[in-house]
């Protein structure tokens, strides 16, 4: 058994969720999703991170702006759509009954 | 010694190592090659160029003189290699599939300018994108749009205008701009800048700007088909909006070559005073967080009634304000419309203005109301337009002032103008009725014909309409009447009656002396001229003509024939609306009660 690899499929379960709980405190521009991420000692990839933001507002769980920045082209601020929130308190929902559930467990 | 190359790299100049270059290459193409089956795979690896090209700038503006090969490998390890992405969490398959459910189901999709395979400006690419249509479908639909009706081509350019640009430009090409080269200007540099714009030699654009005025210089006569005022207006209109190149990186921007020690330096500069402006709006950021928290106590402190009312008053403000701007714009485009109609007709009414304008002052009010009055606002109108959509910001307030002190001087010419013309109307000469020769007044019956004035066939006629034709240096209007009355006697007499305003009566008087008008009379023919001519030095002063045919009783008078027309006692008839070309004519018989037709009808309206 591959322990890098367990502990990597934890962690794909739930970076979905962490983005959407970044975004959700506030718009957010990439690189502040990773800073926040990284100061919480979860560690991603740049090239990572632009994928998933992309998928997630294919799915229409997220939705961005351009906003004028004073150094080169805009940037794009991502935040929670009326989908994104309702999907984000579903998994709040699951993500608090699994962490009580492995926390009883784990005693 | 490394080489240094200048790219620009999504938006922004990059002095960059070529080993690093290829590097940088190598890491796009591999990122390509792993999204490849990834929906939105443009928008990914276009937005990990972005934030990478913000790296390269932070580099820079922390004092690094070009991007070294370290730095991109610094840049790749923070995001990551394909391997890495492997190994690292992705979505699983299962919401992958749902992604593309929701996309089928809603099929929303963006419409965007496709930079990568654009021939003109991505428009037909774009729109196959969305359509998921072969772009050379597209492509060849406009082509026959554009030749067919010569319809494509406004379509074409509304949506190069109005849609977004995907902004994926593939690494090292260079994105030029336009800007006004001041360096190499005759006039404003319009010119250079549009010949470094599209790379072809200065020349050639000026040629292009020179040509219709020189048509006009050479071929005087021709004045009113060959020129128009367009090359003139267009060159001003690119004067307004195109930004002049001031900085070198502006100057190197607008030819789109590299940049050299002394450029890099005046960036680095100008970037310093960008991190101070950031600096300062940092801080107000700062002032406007600590407002929002304020406001949110005091939002949670109020209740749920406050944010209702707030949420209804936001919404009706919204609604107020998208239909205020909805007229507003409306209205702006029907100004827009009705000046650039009133500029058109005004430049093509032009060899008319000759025959009404007279003395220095009406010549300066006509011109300044033309220039100021027309064509300012149409040029200030469009130069808003296009500075609207190229969204320049620089100098809006004095350009702002300078249209609007510039209509201002176009009302002052247009009131100018409608007074001292007014005052040629004011007055009307004291006509009376002359009487034309007759070779035989004694005929039974007298034959009636129109006709136009026409020199000969050579001269070049302008007409406007039916009414008014310009030969030469004579204006001809269809501005005569024609009256029938019974004879006191029993000879057929004619009378003529001249009218002209004027700004005295004795100025009146005088045009209606010197006013030319003939009527031709021979054996029993009579031709009336359907026109009165007017010269240059005349002026156009409302001059008609009534003429009166007085029939005796028992003769017959013989009258070009038309269903509209009604031969009346004493009202005029308007001669233009006989229609040349009839050939149709009509006897009437004089009695003593009255003008009839010769099978014995009372004329219409004759009592």
């Amino acid at each position: 058994m591959n322990i890098e690899n367990t502990s990597s499929q934890m962690r794909k379960g739930i970076l979905e969720f962490c983005i959407l709980s970044v975004i959700k405190q506030g718009e957010a521009y990439p690189s502040d999703i990773i800073t926040k991420m990284k100061s919480a000692n979860l560690n991603i990839f740049e090239g990572t991170l632009y994928p998933l933001l992309t998928r997630l507002k294919n799915a229409e769980l997220l939705t961005y702006r351009w906003v004028e920045s004073n150094s080169g082209p805009p940037r794009k601020y991502f935040s929670l759509t009326e989908k994104g929130n309702e999907f984000y308190n579903e998994l709040a929902t699951t993500w608090k009954e699994l962490s009580d559930a492995v926390e009883k467990i784990t005693q | 010694m490394k080489q240094v190359i200048n790219i620009n790299y999504h938006g922004r100049i990059i002095p960059i190592e070529i080993a690093a270059h290829d590097l940088l290459k190598t890491y796009t193409a591999g990122l390509q090659k792993h999204f490849e089956n990834e929906e939105g795979k443009e928008e990914i690896i276009n937005d990990i160029e972005g934030r990478i090209s913000e790296l390269f700038h932070e580099q820079l503006t922390k004092g690094a003189v070009c991007i070294t090969e370290q730095d991109v490998q610094v840049i790749i390890k923070n995001m990551g290699t394909p391997e890495d992405f492997e190994a690292e969490p992705t979505i699983n398959h299962e919401s992958k599939s749902e992604t593309k459910e929701n996309n089928f189901f809603d099929g929303k999709k963006r419409l965007f300018r496709d930079e990568n395979n654009k021939v003109i400006g991505g428009v037909c690419s774009g729109l196959a994108n969305y359509f998921n249509m072969d772009v050379v479908v597209v492509r060849v639909i406009f082509l026959l749009m554009f030749f067919s009706v010569g319809f494509g081509l406004i379509p074409y350019l509304i949506l190069w205008f109005a849609v977004p640009s995907s902004a994926t430009k593939s690494i090292g090409s260079v994105r030029k701009k336009l800007y006004r080269d001041t360096d190499e200007k005759m006039i404003a540099g319009v010119c250079s800048g549009l010949a470094n714009y599209f790379g072809i030699k200065v020349w050639i654009v000026r040629a292009l700007f020179l040509l219709p005025v020189l048509s006009m210089i050479f071929e005087w006569n021709h004045f009113f088909f060959n020129v128009s005022p367009s090359s003139f207006i267009i060159y001003i209109i690119f004067w307004l909006v195109m930004p002049e190149a001031k900085t070198t990186s502006e100057k190197l921007e607008m030819k789109g070559k590299k940049i050299d020690v002394d450029s890099i330096k005046q960036s680095i500069h100008e970037e310093m005073n960008d991190l101070k402006e950031r600096a300062k709006s940092l801080g107000k950021e700062a002032s406007a967080v600590a407002g929002e928290k304020t406001k949110m106590i005091v939002a949670d402190s109020g209740n749920a009634l406050q944010r209702l009312i707030s949420g209804v008053i936001k919404v009706i403000s919204f609604i107020i304000k998208a239909f205020v701007y909805t007229i507003l714009t409306i209205i702006g485009l029907a100004m827009f419309l009705v000046l650039f109609a009133i500029g058109v007709t005004s430049f093509s009414l032009f060899p008319l203005k000759d025959f009404l304008i007279s003395g220095i002052w009406q010549n300066a009010f006509a011109w300044g109301t033309l220039v100021f009055f027309i064509v300012v606002p149409i040029i200030g109108i469009l130069t808003w337009a296009i500075r609207r959509i190229g969204k320049i910001k620089r100098n809006s307030i004095a350009l702002r002032t300078t249209f609007a002190s510039l209509w201002i001087i176009g009302w002052v010419a247009l009131t100018g103008l409608i007074v001292t013309l007014g005052n040629d109307f004011k007055r009307i000469n004291n006509p009376y009725e002359e009487n034309v020769k007759m070779d035989s007044a004694n005929i039974n019956k007298l034959l009636v014909g129109f006709y136009k004035q026409r020199q000969n066939n050579n001269t070049k006629t302008i007409n406007f309409g039916d009414l008014i034709n310009v030969e030469e240096d004579t204006l001809y209007i269809d501005n005569v009447g024609l009256k029938i009355k019974q004879s006191t006697n029993d000879s057929f007499h004619v009378t003529v009656k001249k009218m002209v305003n004027g700004s005295t009566r004795f100025a009146a008087d005088t045009s209606a002396s010197i006013m030319h008008y003939n009527i031709l009379q021979k054996d029993s023919f009579l031709l009336i001229d359907k026109s009165v001519g007017i010269n240059k030095r005349e002026k156009f002063r409302n001059q008609n003509v009534v003429v009166t045919i007085y029939v005796p009783i028992g003769k017959q008078i013989q009258l070009p024939y038309s269903k509209e027309i009604v031969v009346k006692k004493n009202s005029e008839m308007k001669l233009q609306f006989w229609d040349e070309s009839n050939v149709e004519f009509r006897d009437y018989i004089m009695r003593v009660d009255g003008l009839y037709t010769l099978d014995g009808k009372a004329s219409y309206d004759w009592e």
